[in-house]
């Protein structure tokens, strides 16, 4: 696709998001309801399948046209698993599996909690208990990647009698987050997926996909900081007027900045070899711009921003869990940080220049 | 508030062509750094663009790499802004001694081929793209720092040109430089304070030019304090505009806050680390990956500036914003050798305490020259709106 996709792409999404994402739909939300025609309407409008190859009925874009979509369930803090389901399609159509409606719950493996994949004949049977999934009591597939006999497998399984909502809870922002049992579940479709996708895949997607999530809803606080200090009046004057206020919104803006080019970075390098490194790259970034610019948004607010009535908790709450959900910051720089050292000084300049080649 | 995207772009093959090619050429002129070898001297002015050697940077001339971007009707090369950030990386990654040229090259000459009599131009760029010709920067006072507008260095019209009188300071590499471009007051200030200013090229083996050298607290000789007495200057040698000095000087300082030099400087730091460091500590190897996202993110934000400068874009919030994280990030490199390795720094008997000794020392300056954090901080607030 070309880049006037992408635009057109998030033309649509803000149109929608703006006018339909407002304070009574996301508290609604965290009362544990499911805003099932806002679900309705970005499936309709094609955003969950942006990642899905046209024959699949989706849109053929790659993950620079699924930034923007990402990018708005941030910025407009949408309580809907529209990143989860996008990056559950793009996995099973990638591994050549169907891609069917509705909302995916995504799983990984070696993630918390312990899940046992067994192949008898030719079937794939899952038992275990899967933490923490998000939107898992809302799924109506659930997208699994895993390792069996040492091959690396992405399963699709539809919720049923050998599948339970074990306990139901949720992050810091009150999305969803469940844990789901499997009991013995034959996976409706498998295939093994070894030279089509990173290691992990559900948790590499997953950390780029709450990064750029992250730049989003980051904009989002930054604005409302910006806006916030020009109206807010102290000691006679807007409160933007002192440099103190001035210099923490600067700083955040860098932060937000940085967390937003190496979001775009990632995606751009999702189509090539090895896009491990720059996903970390990004989790590590968008990490630490979130807790930077939570941090700061509160501080400019005040007490007013400490308060469930006002607006800035959808975003900050949401930089705060998104931070922590597919590995933080030090879990990713630990893996990239061994991985430098091993290949040593003299290689890193070229591993450095290498991947900013076209 | 404005818009501060940075597009990120990647190097087209011309552009990694070039790279090997300066590799090649690097790798001969000098030898490429050695794991735990100690290079003594020479290492300190790796990546800082410290080292000059006037002898190299006619090498340089001669590969058509200097002035690489401005036409070749002036000795340029009529090169992409990409190409020549391509070079530039590479030169300072590798630790070549580009001091003496740096500045003519990347501020002057560019400032000259827009601004200059078409004698000055012919005269001099060629020069400054052979490697010989250097020239400095003259803006800072001992008064006026941050506060730039308040200079009082002056110049008075004379017959033929102008009388120069006044004092710069902190005047970098200005013991080997040929000329300084100065910015000076030559009427009143006006309600803006930044009217009455204006640029000039003053020769510095002129009658009444007086250099003092200062030294830094490492004790080398790095600055000049610069005292001009009665200096004649020709009224060709007034750059751009009278009373333009200001908008021509602000757009000289945003196109260069986010080049390749405003992350590198702690690079020779950085990969001495890498060497000394255990993969199977987890203190090490959390901080140093914290440090390769950090300089990964920063060189995809300064090579989207440079992409912007190709095509046109006026980058300047976009540069601010580069040249804060950039400086920020090389202050952090030697902060966290300390805080990751047990180093008594007085024997300094190996490349990484001998790096480690010297960026210490000198990163306080990373956030000072080129416009303060402070100052810094500032443009950005103004360019999201609340100043
Ligand atoms: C390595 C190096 C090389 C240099 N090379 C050159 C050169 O070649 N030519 C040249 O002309 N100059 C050069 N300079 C000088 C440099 O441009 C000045 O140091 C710089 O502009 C700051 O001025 P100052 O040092 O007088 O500090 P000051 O302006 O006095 O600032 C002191 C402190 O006050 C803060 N401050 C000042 N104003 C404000 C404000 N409005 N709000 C908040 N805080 C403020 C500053 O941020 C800083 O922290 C160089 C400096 C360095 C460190």
């Amino acid at each position: 696709m070309m880049s006037s996709a992408r635009d057109m792409i998030a033309e649509s999404v803000k149109r929608i998001f703006e006018e339909r994402v407002d304070t009574k739909l996301q508290r609604d939300a965290e009362e544990g309801h499911w805003q099932a025609s806002l679900w309705k309407l970005v499936e309709e409008s094609g955003f969950t399948r942006v990642l899905t190859p046209e024959k699949l009925g989706g849109t053929g874009g790659g993950w620079t046209d699924a930034y923007p979509v990402m990018h708005a369930v941030g910025y407009w803090r949408v309580p809907l698993p529209i990143v989860e389901t996008m990056i559950g399609n793009d996995l099973l159509a990638r591994a050549g599996l169907d891609v069917n409606d509705g909302a995916v719950g995504l799983i990984q493996q070696d993630g918390q909690g312990s899940l046992n994949l067994a192949l008898e004949g030719k079937q794939l049977r899952v038992s275990g208990l899967a933490k923490s999934v998000p939107w898992g009591r809302n799924a109506q597939t659930f997208v699994l990647s895993g390792q069996v006999d040492g091959r690396q497998v992405i399963a699709r399984l539809n919720p049923g009698k050998q599948i339970a909502v074990h306990r139901e809870g949720h992050n810091m922002a009150k999305e969803h987050r469940d844990h789901i049992r499997f009991d013995g579940c034959a996976a409706e479709e498998f295939a093994y997926a070894d030279e089509l996708l990173t290691e992990e895949a559900v948790k590499t997607h997953g950390a780029l996909g709450r990064a750029i999530a992250i730049s989003g809803a980051a904009e989002s606080a930054l604005a409302q900081s910006v806006r916030y200090s020009t109206e807010r009046v102290q000691f006679g004057r807007a409160i933007a007027r002192f440099q103190a206020i001035q210099h923490m919104l600067a700083v955040f803006a860098c932060e937000t900045t940085s967390a937003v080019v190496a979001s775009e970075a990632a995606c751009d390098s999702m189509h090539k070899k090895n896009p491990r490194n720059q996903i970390a790259v990004a989790k590590i970034k968008a990490g630490q711009a979130a807790g930077v610019g939570a941090r700061i948004a509160h501080q400019v607010h005040g007490a007013f921003g400490m308060t469930y009535e006002h607006t800035l908790h959808f975003a900050t709450r949401r930089m705060w869990a998104w931070r922590s959900e597919y590995g933080s910051e030090s879990t990713w720089a630990e893996e990239i940080g061994a991985q430098a050292i091993r290949r040593g000084g003299e290689n890193f300049w070229a591993d450095v220049t290498a991947r900013s080649a076209a | 508030m404005q818009d501060i995207s940075i597009r990120t772009c990647r190097f087209d093959e011309q552009c990694e062509a070039l790279r090997q090619e300066v590799r090649e050429f690097m790798a001969q002129e000098l030898p490429p750094r050695k794991k735990g070898a100690s290079e003594s001297g020479a290492v300190l002015s790796k990546g800082s663009a410290r080292g000059v050697d006037p002898e190299f940077s006619r090498k340089l001339g001669k590969r058509g790499w200097i002035g690489m971007a401005w036409s070749s009707q002036y000795g340029g090369h009529a090169r992409s802004p990409l190409e020549r950030y391509v070079l530039t990386e590479e030169l300072l990654a590798a630790g070549a001694p580009v001091g003496a040229h740096w500045i003519a090259d990347r501020q002057y000459g560019p400032l000259l081929v827009r601004y200059a009599s078409e004698n000055i131009k012919n005269d001099l760029l060629p020069r400054i793209a052979r490697g010989e010709l250097y020239i400095c920067v003259g803006m800072s006072e001992s008064d006026s720092g941050s506060d730039l507008a308040s200079l009082r260095t002056r110049a008075e019209r004379t017959k033929g040109g102008w009388l120069i009188n006044g004092r710069k300071t902190w005047n970098s590499a200005s013991q080997w430089s040929h000329y300084m471009v100065a910015l000076v007051r030559t009427g009143a200030a006006g309600e803006t304070r930044h009217g009455g200013l204006t640029q000039f090229l003053i020769d510095l083996k002129a009658p009444g030019v007086s250099l003092r050298p200062v030294r830094i607290l490492t004790g080398e000789h790095r600055w000049n304090e610069v005292t001009f007495d009665d200096v004649f200057v020709p009224d060709d040698h007034l750059i751009g505009e009278e009373g333009k000095g200001w908008a021509q000087v602000t757009t000289e300082l945003g196109f260069e806050r986010s080049g390749p030099e405003r992350y590198l400087s702690s690079l020779y730091l950085l990969l001495e680390m890498l060497d000394a460091a255990d993969p199977d500590n987890p203190r090490h190897a959390v901080a140093l990956g914290r440090l390769v996202a950090d300089m990964t993110t920063i060189r995809q934000m300064s090579i989207g500036v440079a992409g912007m400068l190709t095509r046109g874009e006026n980058p300047g919030l976009a540069a601010s914003v580069v040249k804060e994280l950039g400086t920020t990030f090389e202050q952090q490199i030697p902060e966290v050798a300390h805080e990751i390795f047990d180093m008594d720094l007085s024997a300094l008997e190996s490349p990484l305490e001998e790096m480690m000794s010297f960026l210490v020392q000198t990163a306080p300056s990373f956030s000072i020259r080129g416009g303060t954090r402070e100052i810094l901080r500032g443009i950005i607030a103004r360019g999201l709106g609340v100043r």
